[in-house]
């Protein structure tokens, strides 16, 4: 029995029997799953009409502000869909006055009560013997606490406040106590607790995703029969492997199935291409069938197992799109007499073009902003005179030599470089000095001639005025290659800003502009 | 001046100061004329004209070339927004419908990209609606897709975001301000605020949508347009993509993101959860943009024979694109700006009058023959001439001449003359872009095309055209001219073949003009003997080459004919009578209108005020030969001379790291005593002088006065002075603070902190 079925028996029960006013589901794993195991427990209670069961289910992030909450539940309640002809009026009441429920708590109350005068006549008309209740589900109800984290009293105590049978039930996949209100004043709730999925649960949650074959497929990427009912034993095969493959990094069903849909059709075309040569020779289309032996079956897997690993690589932090992934990943048509042959490198998630493209982007200016953005990230403010500092007699820097300084004894603590630690925010100026600095020393003899500086340092003094820089700045910030730690409004105060790209990246940036060895400017060289 | 009587109504908490009259802008030209001396009366307007004219047609242009380049990827979202909801693009077997997002990315700027887009999105819709309705506009035509914009300053929270979404499209407004609902054929009763649905509630837009699938079926896509994504509430986006995704299969929402940063890494996948990412269908594409498309622009635009600038750019313009698109940002709208300033700057010039024609803004020959005769426009014509006469003797002596009276030559064998070099001046452009094409087609077929789009070959590439702008191109005709030579039999004829294509692909004239060249290279072609045309590669010994013997010298032949031909094509252009009209030529391209230095600017305009005011003047009068100018740079000023801002600031640049402002002010005080002193005195002496006019004495008075303090007439107006040396501070200490020159501090009240070190004098 699957941890579903488990809450949906028991949930079941409660409803069928005598609920208690407030539900708590805790599911860590994949509060979907959970949901969708909820509305499958309230379609079967309704269609086996055990009771009478008026129902509304709600999504803490959807319903962001109070009046979206009442105006949703209650229009789920009364089963009122609102219509645009009518000019999408919420469900009003019985005596359709055009009352108004959705100004406070106290309207959402009286909502609920005339609610209930309505549903106790419909009862009596209808079906006087069977029970009736009133349900209340919440998705996501931790989202409730940061947006409206006042109504959760009184919707916890829902039943009391109405004087009604209604249940309130909470999904959500923090535990109660990590969002209950202070000094007890919801009321304990009847706690469900989901456990992880099980692999057998999951395999067959995915093996029920196998899309039904009476839909003709009709979809430029993939064959019109990959999807076969006879290929469904492959297809259970086919997901035993990559479970295996997969669940060391996520056993999410939804992920799974995504992972799934993205590799089977090309997983599946060398069986589909191996029948149609053999149609194409002339046998009959029942006589061959889709039958895959052991034989080639055990070589698919094997084939297949580093371009599973691939797909998750690539489609679980969703680089790419399944249906994009599955488009640049069709298996060529010989794949199976090329066994040995590796997959090809394209699907590697290889870091080196992806920095080639940003150096691409960005000029050559933008590079020496970034990497004096890392240095001033990296290198503690005080450092600065001794790490730029440029007297007239050019003394040698300062710098503190031989990486970290590891202070191991009585103290205990080990100072980690800042590297490390995280960029530190600097105000625009030092950001502007030290570029300046860079420049000077790399950028001079790269420029257009001026004869109108006659100062040493005047030209790179000028350079750096320049609206170009600042709007530079700007630009990366927009790019986000820069953090803008301060308020974009304060205009009285400098601005201070945050380095965005890595030790790497800027070590790469460094050398394009001409700077060989960017340890020489770094206070804590790694 | 209202704000004056402000001052003294203790109600008002904020008073607003209007600007000086005599500092306001004057948009006037009429009369503007910058250069008197040798121009024509309303010169200064007919020019603009014409400059408006050869900008318009350069734009026009870049236009064009930008839609080109655009086309594939705009084709691309067009196709991708268009199917997002159909089979084709959703792969069956995935857990749940994705919400269809796709982001275009322009580093660097490419602002035209997603109107583009949008235009073709349009353009689809009337497509469709054509077929349906055969051809005829009808008001009831059902758009496929329908846009709507968000902007990140309209939508700070989830709510806001949520609103612009709903009420993007269900209360729409189309172009003549009707309700767009009734066109596509949906009535509904007004909304309350109360009792309806929320306006941004998603319910709405779902009521909304299930209503107008009744009328139209298929029905069209909801095509979302989020503006600045980067600047958008991060988790107000990602709320707003779940709660979206929750009813992705009832609306069909696609979302297209303006993204200004590289497509990898990636925006979204650094500052998204995963578990939102997890909801999208996402699809980011990189937009043409960066120093490649503004080679092409350049190329395309300047350098491509189809296409005839009137004014040519020289090498100063270029060099200074080069430098800032290297350096600084290479973007289209950077290039338009660059070519739009140097055109501007150019059309200053008075005889820049005949770009276009020498009709000078009346209708007929005759009308510019009379205008050149007034006395007015003597300056212009006698300019005119001396320029003329300085460019022929430059000419070389065999140069062909038009016969006139070069000496003494009549006004209407000037203007014949200006006509003729028009002309001259255009073909030999045209001339040096045929030579530039025919040296890149060879220049592609002697090396192998390196595909790769890096920096500094492009960089190589555009400058390139510099040093064609510049005629320097001897030595890589040479280079050119010594690979042609090694060529085999099948690269020769390859050749060949391309060029006989460019010169068929060139206009009826220019053909005509080049038919000595294309009998050339067809008589060449069917000299390659036959058998050479083999393909080498199949040489199964490559160490030893089977060559033809007839190649060798028929590649020699082809070497020097193109030698000679790229030498007559590819001339500089800075020569020839008047060519500077069709040419900015060396004049210096104004950056600081570009890419000024703010600051340092207003630091020396307030430590050298009068010569600032001076330059600005010089600036805007011709070089300082007009009179009226009262400006000696040479002259040092005494700082009582100075005005108040600047009295202060001498004192703030001798001030150490903090300022106390009390010191300052009595600093300042002492300079406005010694400034009253001296006006006092020059009054007093003035008023003197003119009485001495009258009687004759005073003398004595007068040198008395000298080394007198100049007391105050009453106690009343010793006070009324403190009081305006205390607002004169006030308003100057201000208006430093304004300009960032202060830094308050709360420890000290008293004391201010300097932001400026270091300036050099």
């Amino acid at each position: 029995m699957s941890e579903y079925e488990y809450l949906s028996r028991q949930l079941s029960n409660l409803i069928a029997y005598y609920p208690p006013p407030f539900i708590f589901i805790h599911d860590p794993s994949n509060l979907r799953q959970c949901g969708l195991a909820v509305q499958s427990v309230i379609q079967d209670i309704r269609e086996a009409s055990v009771v009478t069961l008026s129902c509304a289910i709600l999504d803490g992030i959807s319903c962001f502000t109070p009046r979206l909450l009442y105006d949703t539940a209650l229009n789920q309640l009364a089963d009122w869909t609102p219509d645009w002809e009518s000019g999408c009026s919420n469900w009003a009441g019985p005596s359709d006055l055009g009352q108004r429920f959705n100004e406070n708590f106290d309207g959402f109350i009286h909502g609920l009560k005339s609610l209930k005068t309505q549903l106790a006549q419909e009862k009596s008309k209808e079906n006087p013997r069977t029970e009736y209740r009133t349900l209340l589900v919440v998705q996501h109800a931790d989202r409730l606490k940061e947006n409206m984290s006042d109504l959760i009293v009184s919707l916890t105590r829902l039943a009391e406040l109405t004087q009604m049978d209604i249940t309130t039930v909470f999904l959500s996949n923090l535990r109660w106590d990590q969002m209950k209100p202070s000094l007890g004043a919801s009321p304990e709730p009847y706690y469900i607790d989901v456990a992880p999925i099980t692999k057998e649960a999951t395999l067959d949650r995915l093996a029920s995703l196998y899309p039904d074959s009476s839909v003709p497929l009709n979809n430029e990427v993939i064959s019109p029969e990959t999807y076969h009912p006879e290929l469904k034993q492959l297809y259970i095969h086919f997901l035993d492997t990559l479970y295996g493959i997969c669940s060391p990094f996520t056993t999410d069903p939804d992920e799974l199935a995504y992972i799934a849909a993205a590799r089977w059709p090309g997983f599946v075309k060398p069986v589909l291409d191996g029948r149609r040569e053999l149609i194409d020779a002339g046998h009959s289309e029942e006589e061959v069938g889709f039958r895959v032996g052991l034989e080639p079956r055990l070589q698919l897997t094997k084939l297949f197992n580093a371009r599973i690993t691939d797909a998750l690589h690539t489609l679980y932090p969703r680089h790419t799109s399944a249906l994009e992934w599955a488009k640049s990943n069709i298996p060529s048509e010989d794949i199976l007499t090329h066994v040995s042959a590796k997959p090809p490198a394209q699907m590697k998630n290889d870091p080196a073009p992806q920095l080639s493209d940003l150096s691409q982007s960005i000029s050559r200016m933008a590079k020496f902003i970034l990497v004096a953005a890392f240095l001033a990230s990296t290198n503690p403010a005080k450092s600065d005179l001794r790490m730029f500092g440029r007297g007239p007699d050019e003394r040698k820097r300062k710098r503190r030599r031989g990486g970290t300084v590891r202070r191991i004894g009585k103290s205990g603590a080990v100072k980690i470089p800042q590297r490390l630690l995280g960029p530190i925010a600097f105000p625009l100026d030092r950001l502007i000095a030290i570029l300046g600095v860079l420049l000077e020393e790399n950028d001079a003899d790269k420029r257009p001639p001026a004869p109108e500086y006659t100062i040493p340092g005047e030209y790179t003094e000028m350079e750096i005025s320049r609206v170009a820089i600042y709007s530079q700045v700007v630009e990366l910030t927009e790019m986000d290659l820069l953090h803008r730690t301060s308020p974009a409004d304060r205009l009285e105060i400098s601005p201070m800003f945050r380095c965005g790209i890595t030790y790497n990246v800027a070590q790469i940036f460094a050398t394009e502009i001409g700077i060989s060895n960017i340890h020489e400017l770094m206070w804590e060289p790694a | 001046m209202t704000s004056l009587q402000d001052l003294h109504d203790p109600t008002k908490t904020c008073i607003t100061l209007e600007a000086r009259e005599d500092l306001s802008d004057n948009d006037d030209y009429s009369d503007y004329e910058p250069f008197p001396s040798r121009d024509i009366p309303g010169g200064y307007e007919l020019r603009l004209k014409a400059y408006h004219q050869a900008w318009q047609k350069c734009l026009n242009r870049v236009k064009a070339i930008v839609h080109e380049l655009n086309a594939p990827l705009v084709h691309k979202v067009a196709t991708y927004v268009e199917g997002a909801h159909s089979e084709d693009s959703i792969l069956p077997g995935l857990p749940y419908p994705e919400v269809p997002v796709i982001g275009i990315s322009a580093p660097g700027g490419n602002s035209t990209i997603l109107a583009h887009v949008l235009e073709a999105l349009e353009m689809q819709d009337n497509a469709s609606a054509a077929v349906l309705n055969t051809g005829r506009h009808d008001r009831t035509s059902k758009p496929k897709a329908i846009v709507s914009h968000l902007h990140p300053s309209n939508c700070p929270s989830l709510t806001g975001l949520m609103k612009a979404l709903v009420t993007g499209f269900v209360d729409r407004q189309d172009e003549e301000d009707e309700d767009a609902d009734e066109n596509l054929g949906l009535t509904s009763k007004k909304r309350k605020a109360t009792t309806s649905l929320a306006n941004y509630d998603i319910g709405l837009l779902v009521a909304w949508y299930t209503a107008l699938l009744k009328v139209q079926d298929p029905g069209p896509q909801l095509v979302v347009v989020l503006h600045d994504f980067e600047q958008f509430n991060v988790t107000a986006i990602q709320d707003m993509f779940y709660i979206c995704s929750q009813h992705i299969h009832r609306l069909p929402l696609v979302f297209l993101l303006e993204l200004s940063s590289p497509s990898n890494p990636s925006y979204l996948h650094s500052t998204f959860t995963r578990s939102t990412l997890a909801l999208l269908c996402l699809q980011i594409v990189s937009a043409p943009s960066g120093l490649e498309v503004v080679r092409e622009v350049i190329h395309k635009t300047f350098f491509d024979v189809e296409f005839e600038p009137d004014v040519m750019l020289g090498p100063a313009v270029l060099d200074y694109i080069i430098e800032y698109t290297t350096r600084h940002s290479a973007s289209v709208d950077i290039l338009l700006n660059v070519i739009q300033l140097a055109y501007l700057k150019h059309f200053e010039e008075p005889l820049t009058l005949f770009t276009h024609d020498t009709l000078i803004g009346s209708r007929s020959k005759k009308g510019a023959l009379a205008i050149l005769q007034r006395p007015e426009s003597f300056h212009f014509l006698d300019f005119l001439l001396t320029r003329i006469w300085h460019d022929l003797d430059n000419l070389p002596e065999d140069a062909p001449r038009l016969d006139v009276d070069w000496q003494q030559p009549s006004a209407s064998d000037l203007l014949k003359i200006v006509t003729w070099a028009r002309e001259g001046s255009r073909r030999q452009a045209e001339h040096m872009r045929l030579g530039l094409q025919v040296m890149e087609i060879v220049q592609n077929s002697v090396t192998t095309p390196s595909k790769s789009k890096d920096h500094s070959n492009v960089e190589e590439k555009l400058t390139k055209l510099n040093e064609v702008v510049r005629g320097r191109v001897g030595k890589d005709i040479k280079a050119l001219a010594l690979a042609i030579r090694k060529l085999s039999g099948k690269h020769l004829n390859d050749l060949l073949v391309k060029l006989h294509e460019f010169f068929q692909s060139l206009n009826t004239r220019l053909r005509h003009e080049e038919e000595l060249s294309r009998t050339y290279i067809v008589a060449t072609k069917f000299q390659i003997p036959a058998e050479s045309l083999e393909d080498d590669e199949t040489d199964t010994v490559p160490d030893v080459p089977k060559v033809h013997p007839a190649i060798p010298p028929l590649a020699t032949g082809i070497a020097e004919w193109l030698t000679e031909y790229l030498e007559t094509k590819i001339v500089r252009l800075d020569h020839g009578i008047l060519w500077d009209i069709w040419n900015t030529g060396m004049t210096p391209f104004p950056s600081e209108l570009l890419n000024p230095a703010p600051r340092p600017t207003i630091i020396t305009a307030l430590l050298n005020p009068y010569e600032a005011v001076g330059s600005q003047k010089v600036l805007l009068q011709e070089q300082g030969n007009e009179g009226g100018v009262d400006f000696d740079p040479d002259r040092q000023h005494e700082l009582w001379e100075l005005p108040d801002i600047s009295i202060l600031f001498r004192r703030y640049m001798e001030a150490g790291k903090r300022i106390n402002v009390f010191d300052w002010y009595e600093s300042f005080a002492l300079a406005l005593e010694t400034q009253r002193q001296r006006l006092r005195k020059r009054e007093l002496q003035s008023q003197r002088s003119r009485s001495r006019k009258g009687k004759g004495k005073g003398k004595q008075r007068a040198n008395h006065s000298d080394d007198e303090e100049i007391g105050f007439d009453s106690k009343e107006d010793e006070e009324k002075w403190n009081v305006q040396v205390q607002a004169r501070f006030i308003s100057a200490l201000h208006e430093l603070d304004f300009m960032g020159f202060i830094k308050h501090t709360n420890r000290k009240a008293d004391h201010v902190m300097r932001t400026v070190y270091d300036i050099p004098n």
